[in-house]
């Protein structure tokens, strides 16, 4: 339980961030949405953590969290710099 | 859900309630009382309030020009706090930024004679009970940090606390079984307590962590996200207004009486409770006005910022006007805070918050009860100690308030009286704790409620002797302060000394196998536990 959980509330942190991150990367700064979207990390994080318990083996809930976290980082890097970020 | 996920889920409930139980007991129970406070200021300071006469806006005027001419270098993070109903002084303070980069509290009021009063007030009971909501008695800032990830392993523990109870949710919510088996009694009390009240906490734990480590959450994005500074984005919808650049050039201020006047026309039906002051003095001084408006929804804060010599409205932050953004994250904070609704709801609070308490104390209850050897008499270590901590941290702590309120009284007059109070506080909490891992569980906790129920049925002894104001005199006075603490002390105390009766019961008449038992022998390590079982 202790590395199951290290794995969940800690790896579910970088997941939060990159899926939070892509929506906001996503918003367009003019509808004033950016403090709403911010104020999810919370739920995100809390649903990340719950759900990542739901998958027998902490192996796999390690590579998805990481995914995800990889994921997100490397679409938010590739729309900035692509230019298609609606900030 | 099959059962070996919510087997999962109650391993997930179980360490997290364990880790975060007593951080949130003194937090819900601190909380509780903070719901009240500006009574708690004036309970505290009953004896000073008493003999002054609401004070003017004239009166604050002076008090400003007397305070600046006296401490010339106090030209920002000035602060001036007009008079109020609950506090009906006029008071202007300082914060002095000192070379380490800390700030030094000053205090300024006007005496009846109209002279300078640079004494620090020395009631600090309602700002202490405050900071132990937010700190649980840790120093303040390392406090607010773990609180905030505190308040994170909370809001697992509810989640998963809701899965755990969903499939038996409609047959179990409303049944309370007494008997003899006294771990189902708390588990359905405790179940109850937390799905009645989960919006609640929900609510709780999401604006605690904005609130304790929201920097910490919103930090990542700049890297990562944005180019600009994030704050120049969301502090302007949040009412936050840079201050002007100073001009070095000294210009008159406007009077007071002038600046409420333009932020009432600029904000309508706008009650101003705070002036903010940058550069005073200066022909670009900023003059933040803070204030509330009766706007009849969950948001009522008002900022109003001006040009302090010209009076040149900067900017205005109402309710009616603010983004979804602003709106969403100030409703958050105003359901935290309480500040809507009355009384009414402030008493809602207050029993939502005691109840919350209830909830992390009867978790770990329930913890010791799953644990126990029902066929011998010794029980494991790890079961005793923390029956023994939570005992001493959960009661220790109520014990150690009701002392504050109780030294916060008796020394009303010495300077140094808010020290003191906060020495009452953890001399009696940290004595509690050792006194419970000395004693047996139940003897130390029938020892703590019994020292509960006495501290605070002294409370209202104590306005009664020290201030002479006997509850029936502060009913007949309309004091209705005194009469709230003296009334929910004497409460307090008699459920207090039940509990202890009943703690009692069980230690003389309950089943001897169980860390209430009351035998020595539970203080035997789990090892030996383990081969006389």
């Amino acid at each position: 339980m202790l590395i199951r959980s290290l794995i969940a509330v800690v790896l579910s942190i970088p997941a939060t961030f990159a899926i939070v991150g892509l929506v906001l990367v996503l918003t367009p700064q003019t509808t004033n949405i950016i403090l709403p979207v911010l104020l999810l990390v919370f739920p995100v994080w809390v649903t990340l953590t719950v759900c990542s318990y739901l998958i027998a083996e902490s192996r796999r809930v390690a590579v998805g969290l990481l995914v995800i976290a990889a994921l997100g980082f490397a679409l938010i890097a590739l729309l900035r710099t692509a230019g298609l970020a609606v900030l | 859900m099959n059962k070996s996920t919510i087997k999962i889920f109650l391993g997930v409930h179980t360490w997290t309630g364990l880790a975060a139980g007593m951080a949130l007991f003194i937090a819900f129970y601190a909380g509780s009382l903070t719901v009240f406070f500006h009574e708690l200021e004036v309970w505290d300071t009953y004896h000073k309030s008493s003999v002054s006469e609401h004070q003017s806006i004239a009166d604050a005027q002076r008090l400003l020009d007397l305070a600046v001419e006296n401490r010339p270098g106090m030209v920002s993070n000035l602060r001036v706090y007009p008079a109020e109903t609950d506090h009906p002084v006029n008071v202007v303070r300082w914060y002095e930024r000192l070379a380490n980069g800390t700030f030094e509290r000053h205090e300024f009021r006007l005496t009846e004679a109209g002279s300078l009063d640079t004494a620090e007030d020395n009631a600090q009971l309602a700002g202490f009970i405050y900071q132990l909501h937010y700190t649980a008695g840790l120093p303040a800032t390392f406090g607010i940090y773990v609180l905030g990830i505190v308040s994170l392993i909370y809001g697992l523990a509810l989640v998963t606390g809701l899965l755990i109870f969903l499939p038996n949710l409609l047959s179990d919510l409303f049944s309370i079984r007494r008997g003899k088996n006294k771990k189902r009694f708390w588990l359905d009390a405790h179940n109850a307590v937390g799905v009645i009240s989960l919006p609640w906490h929900m609510m709780f734990a999401w604006s605690s962590v904005v609130l304790c480590i929201g920097i910490f959450t919103i930090a990542p994005f700049q890297l990562l996200v944005f180019d600009e500074d994030l704050l120049d984005l969301i502090g302007p919808e949040l009412g936050v207004v840079q201050p002007l650049e100073p001009a070095n050039e000294s210009a008159k201020m406007l009077p007071l009486a002038d600046m409420l006047a333009i932020a009432e026309r600029a904000a309508p039906d706008f009650s101003a409770s705070q002036l903010r002051f940058t550069n005073y003095g200066d022909r670009q001084a900023t003059v933040q006005i803070f204030g509330d408006s009766n706007t009849q929804t969950l948001l009522t804060r008002v900022g109003v910022t001006l040009n302090g010599s010209t009076g040149e409205v900067l900017a205005v932050s109402h309710p009616n006007t603010s983004g979804i953004g602003a709106t969403i994250y100030n409703g958050l904070i105003s359901l935290h805070y309480v500040s809507f609704g009355g009384y009414l709801v402030k008493w809602v609070y207050f029993v939502l918050g005691l109840s919350g308490a209830f909830l992390f104390y009867s978790g770990n209850l329930l913890w010791i009860e799953t644990r126990r050897k029902r066929r011998n008499p010794v029980q494991p270590a790890t079961t005793v100690f923390l029956a023994k901590l939570n005992s001493g941290v959960c009661i220790g702590c109520m014990a150690a308030v009701s002392a504050a309120f109780l030294a916060s009284r008796v020394l009303m007059d010495l300077d140094d009286r808010g020290e003191m109070t906060e020495w009452a506080y953890y001399a009696v909490f940290l004595l509690a704790i050792a006194w419970c891992f000395i004693r047996p569980v139940s003897v130390g906790t029938r020892d703590l409620l019994c020292a509960c129920a006495v501290l605070t049925a002294a409370i209202p002894v104590a306005d009664a002797v020290v201030l002479g104001m006997p509850v029936w005199r502060s009913v007949a006075l309309e004091e209705w302060p005194l009469v709230c603490v003296s009334a929910v002390s004497l409460v307090s105390a008699v459920c207090f000394w039940q509990m202890g009766a009943a703690v009692q019961k069980r230690l003389k008449l309950g089943d001897a196998n169980s860390v209430w038992g009351g035998s020595e022998a539970n203080v035997v390590p789990s090892t030996l536990a383990k081969s006389v079982d």
